[in-house]
């Protein structure tokens, strides 16, 4: 056994003088030694990256490099690792529409009343600058609810008004026209029903809709997408 | 209120007619009824109530072309300006994710009847409202939690009312700047509130009222008059100038010829479009009425139906179903109430209205916002 073990031994010294020894020979060439992506080369050391290429882990690399790691194309670096995409964050103002969908400053008119609350969406910016995230778990949720804003119609006014003043109530709802608009049953356009008597008509103009727009309760809701 | 209902309240003052030309083999009511009819419209309100129901509602559904414009409109409201050309790719997918995600929700809640389990309670002005909704083949029950909350009250610091919605589904609670519509079950306890406001102006006589403030007490004269001619008539009307000067409605009762021995048909409306207005009541108790309808007098066409039964002992229906119409008789909207449980003038805690966020809800204060 002891035999064998000394002829393995004097082998492998044979092939490291024959082989090893040469290399270390020809890198010591240059000094101090070649840094990453590097080659000496007749004593110099030689850049050996193509133009637009970065070093990146000791090689050579085309796309971003991150942490060491050549990412591949198309790729981001964020926190130290290759990400598809680099996302900051936007916060959305909360609203609250009255009214929205009509253009009157009075809050009287029916449409939509939007309630949202303010949320965080996602921005895509790209190559990252700092304070960005690699991950953006970008989500569909509920952002807000949707109310029907009305007329708030006090039927114990509505009714004694129309009844103290039925001409123009007949008038105006008598072949149960959908007037657009309250005025159209006011005096103003409707002189000819009371005739001299206007203050008995502009009294039911103090019937229609109270101070305090309602909202109806609706289940709509609506979506968008939040970090 | 939506005009619809504006049109039903507006069909009963025109159910009252200028002129009168004659009379018809109508059942004039004899004094104990007419005492009954006014003893139900000016039955006493009730003060706070604490009910909870299920209610089913079936609407004629909004056109799908129009929820998707809807869709498209609030999706754009974030583009602030910008146009589709400006949007990266992504925003673009974006935009169409909520499009599409917001049609489908909007088509889905479509689909009838949806079905809603709420708890009012109400005390004064003070409105709270636990509710639920689900679509026509999700489960509901005494089990399911309600999902929003709906509030009405005072702020306790400034006196001012002030509205909250309490959204379960995001975990916020929304201070809103305007009321919320004011929950009217209670109304099942009486006659139609139209209604009996009509007979109060025929039967009553003012007692100085104003548009803020009405105050009718009943009239032993109109009553009298109502029960031998079975007209009732209100004062003329100032400055104007119609076909005459006297609002008449005719009332008739008679009983049902259905519960002959339970039930009484009342009949009101212009004497010339006559009846536009018809309940069927309880023969002891004109307040319980079992069956509503409102015709449109001129064209008679049916404009609301309203149908209570299951009466507890305070006189409240346990299952209710009310049907609208417009004014063409096409179908609006049907709605079918079950009361799970019904407490009248109870004692309610005024800590319910106050605003106690659950743990974990982010408040947020639109009032500011109001435009």
């Amino acid at each position: 056994m002891k035999t064998k073990s000394l002829v393995f031994t004097l082998a492998c010294l044979l092939l490291f003088t024959v082989f090893a020894v040469p290399a270390i020979a020809t890198s010591s060439g240059c000094y101090p030694p070649c840094g990453p992506c590097e080659e000496c080369i007749d004593g110099h050391c030689v850049w050996v990256c193509s133009a637009g290429q970065n070093c990146c882990g000791g090689s050579c690399c085309s796309n971003i490099c991150c942490n060491g790691v050549c990412c591949a194309a198309g790729q981001n670096c964020c926190n130290g690792s290759c990400c598809d995409k680099v996302w900051t964050k936007e916060t959305v103002a909360g609203i609250a529409e009255t009214c929205g969908s009509c253009n009157s400053s009075t809050g009287y008119c029916a449409g939509m009343i939007i309630d949202r609350q303010g949320y965080e969406k996602c921005l895509n910016v790209g190559v990252g600058q700092g304070g960005e995230h690699c991950q953006c778990n970008e989500t569909m949720q509920v952002v807000g609810h949707i109310y029907l804003c009305t007329e708030n119609w006090d039927v114990s006014k509505l009714l004694w008004c129309a009844f103290k003043c039925v001409c123009c109530a007949i008038q105006c709802f008598g072949p149960y026209a959908d007037p657009a608009s309250c005025s159209e049953c006011l005096c103003s356009t409707q002189a000819d029903c009371c005739g001299d008597e206007c203050e008995v008509c502009d009294f039911v103009e103090e019937c229609y809709p109270n101070p305090d727009a309602l909202n109806e309760i609706q289940d709509l809701v609506f979506t968008g997408f939040g970090c | 209120m939506k005009r619809l209902n504006i049109l039903v309240l507006l069909s009963v003052v025109l159910a009252c007619s200028f002129t009168y030309a004659g009379s018809e083999n109508i059942a004039i009511p004899t004094e104990e009824q007419v005492q009954k009819l006014a003893a139900a419209a000016w039955k006493e309100p009730i003060k706070s109530i604490d009910i909870t129901f299920y209610k089913d509602y079936t609407k004629v559904p909004e056109p799908v072309e129009q929820i998707r414009k809807r869709a498209e409109e609030f999706a754009d409201r974030e583009l602030k300006g910008r146009s589709l050309d400006e949007l990266k790719p992504y925003e673009i997918e974006r935009r169409n994710k909520i499009i599409e995600a917001n049609f489908k929700n909007w088509v889905e809640s479509q689909k009838f009847p949806r079905k809603v389990k709420s708890r009012v309670r109400i005390s004064g002005d003070n409105q709270r409202i636990d509710m639920v909704k689900v679509g026509p083949n999700e489960p509901l029950g005494l089990d399911t939690p309600f999902v929003h909350t709906f509030v009405n009250t005072k702020d306790a610091n400034t006196g001012d009312f002030v509205s909250y919605h309490y959204a379960g589904d995001m975990n916020t609670v929304f201070v809103v700047s305007t009321k919320w519509a004011k929950e009217t079950i209670a109304q099942f306890a009486g006659i139609p509130f139209a209604t009996a406001l009509t007979l109060r102006f025929f039967l009553g006589i003012d007692q100085g009222s104003t548009p803020k403030s009405l105050n009718y007490i009943p009239d032993p004269n109109k009553m009298a008059e109502l029960a031998k001619t079975g007209l009732a008539s209100i004062e003329p009307i100032r400055g104007a100038k119609a076909k005459g000067n006297k609002i008449v409605n005719r009332i008739g009762i008679r009983p049902d010829p259905n519960a002959p021995d339970t039930s009484d048909i009342v009949e009101m409306g212009d004497p010339n479009h006559f009846p536009t207005t018809v309940l069927i009541c309880d023969r002891k108790d004109y307040s319980r009425v079992y069956h509503t309808e409102v015709h449109i007098p001129t064209t008679n066409k049916i404009i609301s139906i309203r149908e209570c039964g299951d009466f507890d002992s305070n006189g409240f229906p346990h299952n209710i179903t009310e049907i609208k119409y417009d004014k063409d008789g096409n179908f609006v909207e049907k709605s079918v109430y079950r009361i799970i449980k019904v407490e009248l003038n109870p004692s309610i805690p005024a800590e319910i209205f106050e605003l106690h966020p659950p743990e974990g809800y982010k408040v947020v204060d639109q009032r500011s916002k109001k435009s």
